[in-house]
């Protein structure tokens, strides 16, 4: 399992490599150095041009720079950790997986999933205290467009990225999964057939006009008929968000999320719908769900418990992959409402060959995208015994 | 004579394709008595499987449905009971074993979960209880170290040992009776008797009763008290299993017969086999079902379908020429041809 | 009459046995045809394409006199009685899908948008049909390092996030000089990039057929009889693996039409003043949001309806190619 983990690992490095070496060359190949295009620009300054070249080396040959680019791309410029509670946090949570590991006997009181689920619950609130008393910061360089340090630019804008996907996420999870679920056990009804019409719609349906036709519709022509604002079209808070009681903030950010959010959502969603109907039909015809009848089961219970169970284990797969396409749909959703995401900085940093900038987000998304994969791999063992690592 | 365990009558279980009506179980009666062993034999296609599953009411609506007929189980209509009845029934008075174990046992769950899960279910006892029935019952299939195997996921078993687990499972509860579809098909031949006597033997020790399904003549011969013969959805012979075996009534069971391999005899004409390929239930033949495939077929076959006749000492056939036609005989003669 | 014969007969005498023989292909027809939707998908996305393709044929770029018969140019504006251009003007009797915000005519826009997007389609579906079976076909046959290096650089390219990718190259496409001009500009430039970013899925299928038909009795057999490699895979194997190649490639076409209108909606795609749905529907959401729905509205349903068809094509081939399906299920 280590072993298996460690080689996923590598094998997720070598992409990240490939990927930023492909990226690399290709802005070293359009129009010349990334200077000379600078140089067009009346408001960057000679001087400033000077210290770039200086920094970046970028009057040096292509690969050179594209060394010196990942050495302070991986290098940290400062770690630090404060206090002593996130070092409790690793060592309690260590301490805690143990105990239930080793000692914990669930066999008699529960079923063995329940290790699985205390140990990631465990885990999940140990990274936390720690992540919030960790700082890191690494040297991506400073924006062409002169907008200061692209880390700092990328870690604000993946925070608002990160809220729009876990909300589409969400939505698609919460949504499209007990649809999928319910038109499996109806087979051919009415809603069956519904149901598959609209996933195929929706998944044959670019994002964009997903979006647009949402905003639109929802957004623009609702409030025209009925004289009252129920969405936002633009941005992620209202200008006087900060003057707001709680309550109204929270419906201020839901105003502005919900737009956006359901147009990533809905083609994943048809996805989850499609995929679980596919999953559970395969799994209600299966030899063991007939033996879960036959051993008296009333039917309730034999598709909540054992057909879901099975069921389950492809769609966790493929909503850890979703990742890469919920962050292509954010890019071009965040260009349509305005969302100060990665998306809308990888399109401003991109007209511009903002060459720091580009590279900063492509590699943000790349990482994101690797270490889903390998949570879905892991995932997948977890959920299935008969999975082995080796 | 005392009441018997489980009486069917009349069962018609119709299946509804693009096609047409599948009439896979077609107007069959039999009972069983308590601790009895019945076997019931037939070609795949020819409902015996299907009349498993309408005792257990296990066929989905709206693909098949029970169309008419009663199902007598100690005096009550299965067919007239709730879901939520029914469901009491399965797997505490009625268990079954399937044909495939390699895949009758759900992966992602401990067999001592799914052991567990059953006992649980229709005894009131609590989960620790249950794992100590449920050692008991692997215990006494022979699967060695009972008691730290409950914690293995089925893919960890052999499929042999798997189909040891399905019978544990089937009999924790200690069941009247044990419906098993073709328990051994899908198993290594050498472990196959072992199996069926186990099975056997274990549900004798409980007086269970047991409807053997097979295709296999050879077991339900060696095993069973009982037989019957199915074709396309009806029974056409049955007996005890020695009259039916050395004494064959029905032009169908003679051919299936005579198409077995015998290692007790010496090998002296070509295997017999039966021309022709069963009917499709769609599109049954007027008459005799068998009447296309027979080599005595005269022209009352084709006009009329023979009823189950009985011939006397318990045997019955579904021929109209059951009594004139010396089966044994004309054997013997096609052998000396 | 010999025993053997008379026992032919009586087989055919049987009810309920058919004996005539059904091949492949007919099962494949009666299959495709009851998929109404895929046969009615065929017919839209044929219509499409003759429309697309054979738009030069009515419009008229050069005979000016000529044009209040037929469509006008994509680039012509179109000038009013008072001299005017006639800028966002609704769909009426003589312009029946409206202006957009230049004075065009949309409906000329529309037919013309449909070249970029099936250009795309059918370029990028060859560009993946090729890539997948040759990489997918050798890593399935021969197992060892040849499949293991092929698979490697296969996650490798699989690994890359799509859209980012495609998104750099897409914009700085026009400036690589050293590629020939018809891949800077128009639409098979993207073709070729999406082409070489989406053979991945393929690939996998493909080995993964070659790997499981190379044990097939029948390859045995052929390799028995003294058949060599190269005839085994294009003769044995290779026609056995066509069905799911054929399906897969269909729902990349699907997507690749996706991206391209993804990409162009973005401004790296196509580049103006070429027209293409994805870019349409760009400027005319702009527009849009004054009241001016047409130009967003019909060039986001041409899209919608071509990628539809599509994946309702790709669907019914799936239905009708797999051949462990029977007739009768439904």
């Amino acid at each position: 399992m280590l072993a298996y983990v460690i080689r996923r690992l590598v094998y997720g490095l070598i992409t990240l490599l490939a990927l930023s070496a492909v990226v690399f060359t290709l802005l070293q190949l359009g129009g010349g150095s990334p200077i000379d295009r600078l140089r067009l620009n009346p408001r960057i300054l000679p001087e400033y041009l000077e210290q770039l070249t200086e920094r970046y080396g970028l009057d040096k040959p292509g690969y050179v720079q594209y060394f010196t680019w990942l050495g302070k791309f991986v290098w940290p410029k400062q770690i630090a950790v404060s206090g002593i509670a996130p070092w409790i946090a690793l060592i309690g949570a260590g301490l805690a997986s143990y105990f239930i590991g080793y000692r914990l006997k669930v066999r008699e009181g529960l079923p063995k999933i329940t290790k699985w689920i205390g140990m990631a619950l465990v885990w999940l609130v140990a990274i936390w205290v720690f992540w919030s008393g960790f700082t890191v910061i690494l040297d991506w360089g400073d924006s062409f467009r002169g907008d200061g340090p692209v880390f700092e630019d990328v870690t604000l804008a993946a925070g608002a990225t990160f809220r729009l996907g876990i909300a589409a996420l969400s939505i698609a999870l919460i949504v499209g999964i007990p649809l999928g679920i319910y038109q499996a056990t109806k087979q051919y009804s009415f809603f069956d057939q519904v149901g598959t019409t609209f996933s195929f719609v929706a998944f044959s349906t670019p994002i964009f006009i997903i979006g647009l036709g949402l905003q639109l519709l929802l957004g623009l022509y609702l409030e025209r008929w009925t004289g009252v604002k129920f969405f936002f079209t633009a941005g992620m808070t209202s200008p006087n968000y900060s003057d707001l009681n709680f309550l109204q903030q929270m419906g201020d950010i839901v105003r502005h999320l919900a737009l956006p959010a359901v147009s990533i959502a809905a083609i994943s969603l048809a996805g989850y719908s499609r995929f679980q109907r596919a999953s559970m039909l395969e799994v209600l015809h299966s030899d063991y769900l007939r033996t879960a009848k036959a051993k008296g089961l009333p039917r309730r219970k034999v598709i909540l418990k054992h057909a879901l169970r099975n069921a389950m284990i492809p769609i966790v797969t493929l909503v850890s992959l979703d990742v890469a396409f919920v962050i292509g749909g954010a890019i071009i959703t965040e260009s349509i409402f305005g969302w100060p995401g990665v998306g809308r900085l990888y399109i401003d940093a991109i007209n511009a060959v903002d060459y720091p900038a580009v590279m900063a987000v492509v590699m943000a998304i790349g990482i994101a995208v690797v270490v889903m994969n390998i949570v879905a791999d892991i995932l997948y063992g977890v959920l299935d015994p008969r999975v082995r690592y080796d | 004579m005392a009441d018997p365990l489980l009486n069917v009558e009349d069962l018609r279980t119709y299946f509804s394709t693009e096609e047409g009506i599948v009439r896979a179980v077609d107007g069959i009666s039999f009972s069983l008595m308590p601790g009895e062993r019945l076997g019931v034999v037939g070609e795949s296609g020819s409902g015996k499987s299907v009349t498993a599953m309408s005792i257990m009411r296990l066929i989905e609506p709206p693909a098949g449905e029970i169309v008419t007929g009663k199902i007598e189980f100690e005096g009550t209509d299965l067919l007239a009971l709730s879901d939520e009845e029914m469901s009491h029934v399965r797997g505490s008075k009625i268990a079954m074993i399937f044909q495939d174990p390699m895949t009758s046992l759900n992966p992602v769950f401990t067999v001592g979960d799914q052991l567990v899960e059953t006992i649980m279910l229709h005894q009131p006892v609590n989960r620790h209880d249950a794992m100590e029935i449920a050692a008991k019952a692997l215990d006494d299939v022979q699967i060695p170290n009972a008691h730290d195997r409950l914690d293995d996921f089925p893919h960890q078993f052999s499929g042999g040992m798997r189909q040891r687990v399905m019978i544990a499972m089937g009999l924790s509860c200690n069941p009247q009776l044990l419906i098993a579809d073709e328990p051994t098909t899908a198993l290594d031949v050498t472990t196959q008797a072992q199996i069926m006597s186990l099975m056997l033997d274990l549900a004798a020790d409980r007086g269970t009763a047991v409807m053997l399904i097979t295709h296999d003549l050879g077991v339900v011969a060696g095993f069973c008290d009982n037989v019957q013969v199915m074709y396309a959805g009806g029974i056409v012979e049955k007996g005890t299993g020695d009259d039916v075996f050395y004494r064959p009534q029905h032009p169908y069971t003679w051919g299936l017969l005579g198409s077995m391999t015998r290692l007790d005899e010496e090998q002296k004409h070509r295997l017999h086999s039966i021309r022709g390929a069963p009917p499709s239930v769609i599109n049954l033949p007027a008459g005799c079902r068998f009447r296309p495939r027979c080599d005595f077929a005269v022209d009352v076959c084709l006009q009329k379908v023979p009823a189950l006749q009985d011939l006397g000492h318990g045997q019955s056939a579904a021929c109209h020429r059951a009594t004139e036609l010396d089966l044994a005989s004309s054997a013997a003669a096609e052998a000396g041809q | 009459m010999t025993d053997h014969d008379a026992e032919t007969l009586a087989i055919d005498e049987v009810e309920g046995v058919s004996v005539e023989p059904v091949s492949q292909w007919d099962l494949f027809i009666t299959r495709l045809r009851r998929h109404r939707l895929a046969m009615i998908s065929a017919l839209v996305l044929l219509f499409v394409g003759i429309v697309a393709f054979s738009s030069p044929l009515f419009t008229c770029p050069e005979d000016q006199a000529e044009c209040g018969k037929t469509l006008p140019h994509y680039t012509d504006q179109l000038i009013g009685d008072d001299g005017r251009v006639l800028v966002n003007i609704a769909p009426r009797g003589e312009l029946p899908f409206g202006t957009d915000e230049l004075g065009r005519s949309v409906l000329s826009r529309v037919i013309h948008g449909g070249r970029a997007s099936l250009t795309v389609g059918i370029v990028t579906g060859l560009i993946v049909a090729l890539l997948g079976t040759v990489v997918g076909a050798p890593a399935g046959y021969y197992p060892g390092a040849v499949d293991q290096s092929l698979m490697r650089f296969t996650d490798l390219v699989l690994g890359l996030p799509l859209l980012p990718v495609a998104i750099v190259v897409g914009r700085l496409l026009p400036e690589l000089r050293f590629l020939p001009d018809f891949l800077r500009e128009g639409p098979w430039g993207i073709a070729v990039l999406l082409g070489l970013l989406l053979w991945g899925s393929l690939a996998r299928i493909v080995r993964a057929e070659f790997l499981s038909l190379r044990e097939k009795e029948f390859v045995e057999a052929a390799r028995a009889a003294g058949a060599q490699d190269r005839r085994i895979i294009f003769r044995h194997i290779l026609p056995n693996a066509m069905s799911p190649i054929i399906v897969q490639t269909t729902l990349i076409v699907g997507s690749a039409i996706v991206i391209e209108a993804a990409l162009s909606f973005l401004g790296f795609g196509v580049r103006p003043p070429t027209p293409t749905w994805g870019a349409m529907a760009s400027s005319g959401s702009g527009v849009a949001f004054r009241g001016f729905w047409w130009e967003l509205m019909f060039s986001g349903s041409a899209l919608v309806i071509t990628v539809l068809s599509v994946n309702f094509i790709g669907d019914g081939l799936r239905d009708a190619l797999d051949p462990t399906q029977t007739i009768e299920r439904k």
